[in-house]
């Protein structure tokens, strides 16, 4: 077993070495010009001296390949660089914006599972139903309006509408922003702040769990250890939750973790509409402004935690479903 | 002796969509305590669907339940509310299933499994479900039980998880055990091994046992008394010695006969029965089993032959012509099949 | 009422099918597979309606020219912020007077030719690496997976970003680009597909029949394993139509004259306060296109594999 591990753990290296590679090249390719970003204002032409002493600074006149290897060299150091736009060390960035995106997704994630899960069995066990229709059309609807319609939706409907309607304080919802100060990591002091974030960014994760999670519950029920289960004399809510629900879930959690480890990258565009202070955003306008550094320093942090996430995933494999557990014996 | 279960004309068919099978068109039979009573027949024959009716396990809809009883203990189990239902099913009627791997949870351990009836039924906890597991593992030949009660179904033979439902059946000592095709999925020498445990569990809980298979060899040599199923009707029914030494039914005769017998180096040829199984929406009008009937008669086209007693007091069969087919062996019968198929 | 599904199963083992006189002819001809899946598919309600608004959708856009006289992106500020149902805009104009009708029409254009191509680029690299990967096996299939988990590694938006940022926003691009990055997921998909089927005994079957390797392909392994990637296409196609509207969002989609249901939504924001229909429109076409694309992947997977009813 930890063997396995070891070994999956040395698979991390190619993956993430190969993953930033890609986007070094990309960055190479770039025309843009980072020394623009970091003296030019307004328009007027870089001095030639500070051009030089920039170039110089940040390796910009070495040839590509002594870049890269100056890259690797310090990001094994711990160093991520500087940023070319606002002359802060990435690693200061990511401070602010790794926690952030973090606490998000392990929120959006909450959601998906308890609300995504319920609602998945509900629908399977009420089959034909008009809540399970309902639902059907819900998740499908949740599955297919963009992200972002689905935020101005929200910020419309809570914040905007309300403020201008004048209503009270109690009953709208801040439109923008950031909490800054957390409890035990995950709860802000103003939780007005998370909440439609949250739900926005869990809505598509929620419906496809919903919908997973139905359609493993009608193929479990279906097996045969139900209809033993049955046989037995155990009731019909027994047999659903003790023994099928263990089963149906399977799937369903490799789903939630995948979606876990995506949803920290992924969440840019809730990040913008809501003026989250995010790693999303934070890289996409990195990339706008060409500021390589804090893109390649941000996004290794993020390759890395999604193989690892991807990794705990497979682990936790093993946990849910016994046939796959590594190491047992067979008879 | 009283009988323990009694099914009487039970009908039981299912809507699908091309049209309504009639499943189970009319089966009466009784079973007696202690005893082992085998109902064989070919797939679609009815033989799991009449044991799914008594356990309750059909689904209705699409499943119906159109016309009969089934007494057990005074009570008819068709009119019974769920949870009278539920309270019988597995402590006194007790139910196992031909694939051992399908039909064990794959996520909870054996002795989890096993120990569940004692926890719904007995109110035992769950050490006491476990220890009762171990019981039960031992008494149906698993060794080292207490370690193997820990095991999860992926992590046993098939012919110990068999053993396994088998301890899971008989954990409540139930009067009747349902087994249905319970060596079917098994290797042949584990087939052996599973039907002596079936057997000697019978003696040890003294429940009556009700087998269902497609194979004779399996009835031979455990059945006291045997019914022959044909598409949803039956066919013959009597003691294992009367059916297998005086069939009186041309399907049985016609099932005997295509057995390969070690002994018999005359017959050169299988002897098949012609034909393929009637479609179980559109049933052959007059005796069901008259398209493939190396003797069929006028009569047999036309008129549905009741089942009644055809030899000695509880020989029945459901034959216009049950008693002229006393005088006829396998040879003969060899010989009107050939002909017939030379004719077709 | 019980979770249980219809037993279907043991009634489907009592349909016996064959005539009842006996004849010597023993095989009953069944419903041809294609027919079969299409009858299941039709009874399915969600995804027949799902197959109706595509195929009105694409014939609004086929006709587009007919179907409007305006010109497509064309701005005239004098008509702004026209309403729904103002006279000669029945859905109203946006900020700089493009009348959203004609926009819509030819929007839809955009958005199925975008799914479409990105589609077929993703489908076709993928069924080939897919494919490739196992039936060569071994090493190449190890460091083909390899590179399906980098690429799959890095965010998918955040690297169309910067691809797109690199190459220049427009419809080619952003084409080219999101079927460059789905195709990993059809790869793997096929993959599993086909390292199933390739054990299975009735290949063994074929092969001990002598059949040539091409045929065996061909005939059996293909078409079992196509199944799969053709639902998992089709849910793609929704969802690239969503990552387009994603990118015009961010700036960096389709770009202006031409109309793009994504881009009309990102422009519509901002009159969202007073204009609410500038956002609206153009986001329940987008709803509409890949919701029905949802619900006919969700009926091919349901009619493709019987055993899920």
């Amino acid at each position: 077993m930890t063997g396995y591990v070891i070994r999956r753990l040395l698979l991390v290296i190619p993956v993430v070495w190969g993953a930033l590679t890609i986007l070094f090249i990309l960055f190479f390719i770039v025309p843009g010009d980072p020394v623009e970003l970091m003296a030019g204002a307004s328009g007027r032409a870089v001095p030639e001296a500070t051009r030089q002493a920039i170039e110089e600074e940040f390796g910009l006149n070495d040839p590509i390949l002594v870049q890269y290897a100056d890259f690797w060299k310090r990001t094994l150091t711990g160093d991520l660089g500087t940023s070319y736009a606002s002359r802060r060390p990435v690693s200061d960035i990511l401070g602010e914006t790794f926690p952030n995106s973090l606490r998000l997704a392990i929120w959006a994630i909450f959601i998906e599972t308890t609300i995504g899960i319920s609602a998945g069995v509900l629908s399977a066990i009420r089959r034909y139903s008009f809540a399970d229709g309902l639902t059907t059309v819900l998740t499908a609807l949740a599955a297919s309006i963009p992200v972002f319609v689905l935020g101005f939706i929200a910020q419309q409907a809570f914040g905007v509408f309300p403020n201008q309607q004048g209503w009270p304080e109690w009953a709208r919802l801040p439109v923008q922003g950031t909490p800054e100060d957390w409890h035990f990591f995950l709860f802000p002091s103003d939780w007005r702040y998370l909440l439609l974030p949250m739900l926005v960014l869990a809505s598509v994760g929620t419906a496809l769990v919903a919908r997973m999670t139905r359609t493993t519950m009608l193929e479990v029920s279906r097996a045969d250890y139900m209809r033993t289960a049955r046989a037995k004399g155990l009731s019909e809510r027994n047999v659903v939750m003790r023994h099928g629900l263990r089963n149906a879930l399977i799937p369903v959690v490799t789903l939630i973790g995948l979606d876990l480890a995506n949803l920290i990258g992924a969440a840019i565009i809730t990040e913008t509409v809501f003026n989250w202070r995010g790693m999303g955003r934070q890289i996409a306008t990195s990339i706008f402004r060409r500021d390589a550094p804090v893109v390649l320093g941000l996004t290794l942090v993020l390759v890395v935690a999604y193989v690892l996430i991807n990794l705990l995933v497979d682990l936790s494999y093993g946990f849910f479903d016994p046939r796959v557990r590594i190491g047992k014996e067979k008879s | 002796m009283e009988p323990l279960l009694i099914v009487e004309d039970l009908h039981t068919g299912f809507h699908t969509d091309g049209g309504y099978v009639q499943a189970v068109d009319g089966i009466s039979y009784e079973i007696y305590p202690g005893e082992t009573f085998a109902i064989v027949g070919e797939s679609g024959s009815g033989k799991s669907v009449s044991a799914l009716t008594i356990m309750g396990l059909i689904d209705v809809p699409p499943g119906e339940i159109s016309a009969g009883r089934i007494m057990w203990g005074g009570r008819d189990l068709l009119t019974l509310p769920e949870d009278e239902r539920r309270a019988i099913r597995g402590k006194e009627i007790a139910m196992i299933f031909q694939d051992p791997m399908t039909s064990l949870n794959p996520v909870h351990t054996i002795g989890r499994q096993i120990g569940e009836m004692a926890r719904i039924h007995e109110g035992a906890s769950k050490k006491e479900g476990r220890q009762r597991a171990v019981e039960l593992l031992d008494l149906v030949g698993i060794p080292q039980p207490d370690v193997r009660v820990d095991n999860y179904p992926h992590e046993f033979s098939g012919g110990m998880r068999q053993r396994a439902m088998i301890a899971m059946a008989i954990a409540c000592k139930p009067s009747l055990l349902i087994a249905d095709e319970p060596t079917t999925a098994l290797d042949v020498t584990v087939q052996a091994q599973v039907l002596e445990v079936i057997h000697d569990i019978r003696d040890e809980i003294g429940s009556a046992v009700m087998l269902i298979t497609h194979d004779l060899g399996v009835v031979a040599g455990m059945a006291d008394r045997v019914m022959v199923m044909y598409a949803g009707r039956a066919a013959e029914l009597g003691t294992a010695d009367e059916v297998f030494y005086e069939p009186r039914h041309p399907y049985t005769l016609g099932l005997l006969a295509s057995l390969p017998r070690v002994d018999d180096a005359g017959i050169e040829r299988l002897v098949p029965i012609i034909g393929h199984p009637p479609s179980l929406i559109n049933k052959p009008p007059g005796c069901v089993f008259h398209p493939r009937c190396p003797f069929v008669e006028e009569m047999c086209r036309t008129t549905v032959p009741e089942m009644r007693v055809v030899e000695g007091d509880a020989h029945m069969s459901a034959c216009h012509y049950a008693e002229t087919l006393r005088e006829i062996g396998t040879s003969e019968l060899s010989a009107i099949v050939e002909e017939l198929e030379e004719l077709a | 009422m019980a979770i249980s599904v219809p037993d279907r199963s043991l009634a489907e083992e009592h349909i016996g099918g064959a005539p009842t006189e006996p004849t010597t002819d023993h095989t009953v001809a069944p419903a041809t597979p294609k027919g079969d899946v299409w009858r299941r598919f039709k009874r399915n309600r969600l995804a027949m309606i799902g197959l109706v608004l595509i195929v009105l959708i694409v014939l609004a856009a086929v006709f587009a020219d007919f179907l409007t006289t305006g010109q497509p992106g064309k701005v005239n500020t004098n008509d702004a912020n026209q309403r729904l149902f103002s006279p000669g805009h029945p859905l109203g104009t946006d900020r700089v007077g493009r009348d959203l009708y004609t926009d819509v029409l030819y929007g839809a254009r955009v958005s199925l030719r975008i799914g479409l191509f990105a589609g077929l680029i993703a489908a076709s690299i993928g069924i080939v690496v897919g494919a490739i990967s196992a039936f060569y096996g071994r090493w190449i299939d190890s460091s083909i997976m390899r590179f399906t988990d980098i690429l799959l590694s890095l965010p998918y938006i955040l690297i169309a970003l910067a691809i797109i940022t690199v190459v220049g926003p427009g419809e080619r691009t952003v084409i080219l680009v999101l079927g460059l990055l789905g195709w990993m997921a059809i790869a793997r998909v096929l993959r599993a597909s086909i390292l199933q089927v390739k054990e299975t005994e009735y290949v063994e079957a074929a092969r001990a029949l002598g059949a040539p390797n091409r045929r065996i392909i061909f005939r059996h392994i293909l078409p079992n394993t196509i199944q799969p990637v053709i639902v998992y296409t089709t849910l793609f196609i929704g969802a690239a139509v969503l990552s387009e509207a994603a990118l015009s969002f961010l700036g960096v989609g389709v770009q202006r004259p031409t109309p793009a249901w994504g881009l009309m939504v990102a422009e519509g924001r901002r009159s969202l306060a007073n204009y609410p229909h500038m956002l609206f429109v153009p986001a329940i076409a987008l709803s509409i296109l890949v919701t029905a694309a949802v619900f006919v992947g969700d009926g091919l997977r349901d009619a493709l594999d019987p055993k899920l009813k």
